[in-house]
């Protein structure tokens, strides 16, 4: 990045570091776990003081304050109160001045677009059809994802009905919810390692991303989903037989259009094996497929990559919501995919162009409606399972997605803030103090895995049981029979238009 | 006179017989042991000098001693005559004891050189608790503001030491150029008196006492031998302790300064052994003969000796010389060869006001540690000194200030722990 | 069977909370800013994080099974809690001759001066529940466990 050689910076600090004098015991803790080195210590006064302007807002050294002196604030800036030019647009102007680079961001979209999550409300059971007791009664959350059957031959005459269609494969989950691609690259090798052993543990499935999938973790094959995506970063043989799915990558929520992008601070020795690329060089993947120019292109890999894994595993496509989704959806399934993936504005990222994140794809709520709508409608919904990811926050969130028409949803975002993340946004920096993005073998160290896994693990049991506990609110036991059941459903605070294209009535209608 | 007949006898009762009577009872738990002490009591020796300074109220030892029937202790007690080939033992107290295997743990005796006046009372040495509680007597009914150490060695360094917190006029003297001439080293010995002539310690050096004065039958000075006068209330002949074998001379015991001893702690006699001051080991680096007369020596020479007498072979590797002292807020430790004359070795020294470290390296391996000032990691260096490891891996950070475990091999620290620990 | 602190060298952070909190737990007010701010001398910690490049980690007594400290100890000061199992320095009896600082091939004991002068070292928290620095790891770097 160049920068201005002589005149002064007019960038101010983001961030207001308030130090408790009272409370501060010169312990040096937070000069020890600062990444940034925002605290420093005077030994000739036996002082701690602080260089706001590097302060990224992670809450480190709050968090491990042993006698919480610390306050992490964002800073207020004087300006003249301005609802056009907020102090965002006005701090990026300056930014891009200054350097004359596109300003990069990681995480999701933080934009107050509207959160439809917010304006949809469930259902429960009252005075007929009454609720069913989670601690009482069994309600399934096992969910299936792959290709399903038009039609199903059943022998009935044995001692038990058997199936005599050959079933498409499928992926057995426990519950409707899976671990999102982030790749290992992005995350660190503990972050890496937290997820798929929860993921294993809580019988669901994560996800490799673009990154390769590092040897140390073929032994968890099975729960795990492999990425193959534009830049075909560690994809070979062994990589496609140890998975449990194998998913076409074409696009993510946070920057539709464009391809991945792994700094080059980020790709150590172990990132450079795994991915095959010479080390410290960045790791960008192109924006389109180069062999896939059609959708017939995309039929040809998916039934490559099926003929490579003797069609034992099912084969998902990632797509990014964007504008004319439910087409795209429906030309994907026409191609052969077994599940499609649909990652909607909100989704996260390690490293992405500000504007794109912000301003690129539409919310994965009124995607999901539509793609399900117009795939019930073409009489092809049944041949592919729907994962919907983006922005999902709460048990809330995910129950909501599965009445709108999800057969399960991917959190990213949910599971990193479960690990520590405090959403600062600087993960392309390298520099993420809680372990998780960063590959610097001082900082990865702070993610301890078996703390990682049981957070995850915690997390999980907590949101099966909540909805379990929705579920049985609704007289619902079990969660296939709340898939795409909109009538469960009612929105609030939301234009007839919104209401319609999510297919929901506005909440005050009936049956 | 009473005939015993014993399988062990046990002739002196501190530190080096406490762990040989521990490891003969491990192994041998129907054995009789007969030990002897010319002590009224049982006590710690080396806390005789923290008696007198009145640090603690008693110098009792309070760590573990066995107490199993198969001991008994004659406390007051001598050997007269002891006969080696027909393993006979005759007692001050007319007991005549037979054996199968005895220990001689007799430990040492002042030296005392022949001065003139020298049985003028106030005069004392200062290796037993008598000559503690005759101290102790003597300043409660005299004037004992001037007060002589003869002997800048270790044990003078420990008198003085208990001496300084009563409010006395202290004067040192040493034979040699230097003070704890085989512990210190030129520099490090500039470091000692320093902190002793900050403390008011009267330091001379090169001179020794030729004669004792008195006034009126009572000590008044001192005559050294460069002519200077020294008032002295008290005067301490604290020159070294050499080994206590004067009563076997007229054995067969193979004696050079101390008994010598094998490997497994036996004399030249079959079925005597040594340990403890009175014995004369190997040094741990050189191999060469010496005495090691400290306290760990005779926990691990006792020890070994009890497993050999009691029919477990184990052989000793050797003595390696190590002493800690604090005087005048300055404490100093000191282990192996720390003035060596082998041109072979290579010396790395780090030193500021306050510290001074210095370590010999041989072949290389550690094989002297000297560290005044701040002590607290010597016992690493000791122990790598003892274990014979090589430093060429870590060389540079060793006089480094966070020089720890962390800079040592993996292999090394993960077994360093004994027995069944917790690996670092 | 005795409980001893296992070190998990691979998930020490460096933060050094462990001797804050040992400090902590072995002053007299038993409180982090009275500890830090008003007492004096400030209490020592017993234990002690080594660093070196990337890897760190937090060392202590290793309450040893065949301890030289205890063997080697002038005043039987050094001796073995019989309930823990643990190598504890009784401080009525030490006379500071550091006879156990030269024995001890970790490095963990300390000098400190109170009314006198005394060995200090960990003694794990007195045996009373988990020792203050295994439960103030963040990471979980130190864990407690029977052998």
């Amino acid at each position: 990045m160049k920068k201005l050689a002589m005149a002064k910076s007019v960038l101010f600090p983001e961030f207001k570091v308030i130090r408790d004098t009272d409370r501060c015991i010169a312990c040096q803790v937070c000069v020890r776990q600062c990444a940034n080195d925002v605290h420093h210590y005077d030994q000739d006064d036996d002082t701690v003081s602080c260089q706001d302007e590097r302060c990224v807002g992670c809450q480190r050294c709050v968090t491990l304050c042993p006698t919480n002196a610390l306050e992490v604030k964002k800073r207020e800036v004087g300006f003249h109160p301005n609802a056009n030019w907020s102090v965002q647009h006005i701090r990026n102007l300056y930014k891009q001045s200054e350097t004359g680079g596109v300003l990069l961001s990681g995480m999701g979209c933080d934009q107050p677009y509207r959160i439809y999550w917010d304006h949809l409300l469930l259902n429960a059971s009252q005075i007929t059809n009454p609720s069913i007791d989670p601690l009482r009664e069994p309600i399934e959350l096992k969910t299936f994802l792959g290709a399903k059957e038009e039609m199903l031959d059943i022998d009935w005459n044995q001692d038990f009905p058997v199936i005599k269609t050959q079933l498409a494969p499928q992926l057995e989950l426990n519950l409707p919810i899976l671990f999102s691609a982030m790749s290992y690259g992005s995350i660190s090798y503990n972050a890496f390692h937290s997820i798929v052993e929860a993921a294993r543990e809580v019988g669901t499935h994560c996800n490799s991303g673009e990154g390769g999938l590092h040897p140390d973790f073929y032994p968890y094959g099975k729960n795990i989903i492999v990425q193959v995506a534009s830049g075909r970063f560690g994809v070979h043989r062994d990589y496609l037989q140890v998975a449990g799915a194998v998913e076409i990558k074409i696009g993510q929520g946070a920057k539709p259009g464009i391809g991945g992008h792994l700094p080059g601070e980020k790709v150590s020795l172990e990132i450079s094996q795994t991915r095959k690329i010479p080390e410290g060089s960045d790791a960008i993947s192109p924006a389109p497929h180069h062999d896939i120019y059609s959708i017939e292109d995309l039929q040809r890999l998916i039934f490559a990559i099926k003929e490579s894994i003797s069609y034992e595993k099912p084969v998902s496509v990632k797509i990014a919501a964007v504008h004319n989704i439910a087409a795209i959806a429906s030309g994907a399934i026409r191609a052969g995919a077994d599940i499609v993936a649909i990652d909607g504005i909100r989704g996260g990222t390690g490293a992405a162009p500000q504007v794109i994140r912000d301003n690129v794809g539409i919310p994965i709520e009124l995607a999901l409606a539509q793609v399900d709508e117009r795939l019930r409608q073409e009489g092809i919904r049944h041949r592919a399972s729907l994962v919907i990811a983006g922005g999902i926050r709460s048990s809330a969130d995910v129950i909501k997605a599965i009445a709108l028409g999800a057969d399960a949803v991917y959190i990213g975002t949910a599971t990193l803030v479960a690990l520590g993340c405090h959403l600062c946004q600087k993960c392309y920096t390298g520099k993420c103090n809680w372990g998780i993005a960063t590959q610097d073998p001082y900082l990865t160290k702070r993610l301890n895995p078996s703390i990682g896994k049981r957070r995850l693990v915690n997390l999980m049991r907590a949101w099966a049981f909540e909805i379990k506990e929705m579920l049985g609110g609704m007289g619902v036991n079990s969660i296939q029979s709340l898939r795409g059941n909109k009538e469960h459903l009612r929105t609030v605070g939301l234009t007839r238009e919104e209401s319609q294209i999510l297919g929901v009535k506005p909440a005050g209608e009936g049956w | 006179m009473k005939k015993i007949e014993t399988d062990y006898f046990i002739v002196g009762y501190s530190v080096a017989s406490w762990w040989c009577i521990k490891s003969i009872v491990e192994n041998d738990s129907f054995c009789c042991i007969q030990a002897i002490s010319d002590e009224k009591t049982v006590y710690s020796r080396p806390l005789i000098t923290y008696g007198l300074g009145k640090t603690i109220n008693s110098i009792a030892y309070h760590g573990t001693l066995e107490e199993s029937s198969q001991v008994q202790v004659r406390y007051e007690t001598k050997v007269k005559q002891l006969d080696v080939n027909r393993k006979l033992a005759f007692l001050s107290d007319e007991t005549e004891i037979t054996f199968n295997k005895a220990l001689i743990a007799s430990g040492g005796v002042p030296i005392l050189p022949e001065i003139s006046g020298h049985e003028i009372p106030g005069i004392f040495t200062f290796t037993r608790r008598k000559d503690m509680a005759n101290i102790d007597a003597f300043m409660k009914k005299n004037s004992s503001k001037n007060i002589v150490i003869l002997g800048g060695g270790f044990i003078g360094l420990k008198t003085c030491e208990a001496m300084m917190s009563m409010n006395k006029n202290l004067t040192l003297i040493e034979l040699a150029p230097r003070l704890l001439q085989n512990m210190l080293d030129e520099e490090g010995s500039y470091y000692l008196e320093k902190s002793l002539l900050r403390s008011g310690v009267h330091i001379i050096k090169e001179d020794t006492i030729v004669s004792f004065e008195n006034e009126k039958g009572k000590l008044s000075d001192v005559l050294l031998k460069s002519g200077r006068r020294i008032p002295a209330d008290i005067a301490v002949m604290a020159i070294g302790v050499r080994p206590n074998v004067d009563w076997l001379r007229s054995s067969n015991i193979k004696i050079n300064r101390g008994i010598l001893v094998d490997e497994y702690q036996q004399s030249s006699c079959p079925g005597i052994y040594a340990a403890g001051d009175v014995a004369e080991t190997c040094h741990l680096l050189t191999g060469e003969r010496n005495v090691v007369a400290i306290w760990p020596e005779a926990v691990n020479q006792g020890r070994i000796a009890g497993w050999n007498m009691s029919g477990r072979v184990v052989s000793y590797l050797g003595s390696l010389p190590m002493n800690a002292v604090e005087v005048g807020e300055k404490a100093l430790v000191s282990a192996g060869i720390v003035n060596p004359t082998d041109d072979n070795c290579e010396i790395i020294i780090k030193k500021d006001r306050e510290n001074y470290k210095k370590l010999v390296i041989k072949d290389d391996c550690i094989v002297g540690v000297i560290f005044i000032g701040d002590i607290e990691k010597s016992g690493i260096y000791i122990n790598l000194m003892r274990q014979k490891l090589p430093v060429q891996a870590f060389f540079d950070k060793l006089l480094e200030p966070n020089f720890g475990l962390i800079n040592l091999p993996t292999r090394y620290r993960k077994h360093l722990v004994k027995g069944a620990g917790i690996e670092v | 069977m005795m409980k001893k602190i296992v070190i998990h060298e691979e998930y020490c952070i460096g933060c050094r909370l462990c001797e804050i909190q040992c400090l902590v737990k072995h002053s007299s007010s038993g409180k982090i800013i009275k500890a830090f701010r008003e007492e004096y001398p400030r209490p020592i910690s017993r234990v002690h994080v080594e660093e070196e490049g990337y890897l760190s980690f937090a060392l202590q007594c290793r309450h040893c099974e065949d301890a030289t400290c205890i063997e080697n100890c002038m005043t039987g000061a050094m001796h073995r809690d019989e309930k823990s199992g643990a190598v504890i320095c009784d401080e009525e009896k030490c006379v500071g001759c550091w006879m156990c600082i030269m024995s001890c091939p970790f490095g963990v004991i300390q000098r400190e001066k109170k009314e006198r002068k005394i060995a200090s070292k960990c003694d794990l928290c007195g045996n009373d529940g988990e020792p203050a620095c295994v439960a103030n790891c963040p990471n979980e770097a130190l864990s407690y466990e029977e052998n």
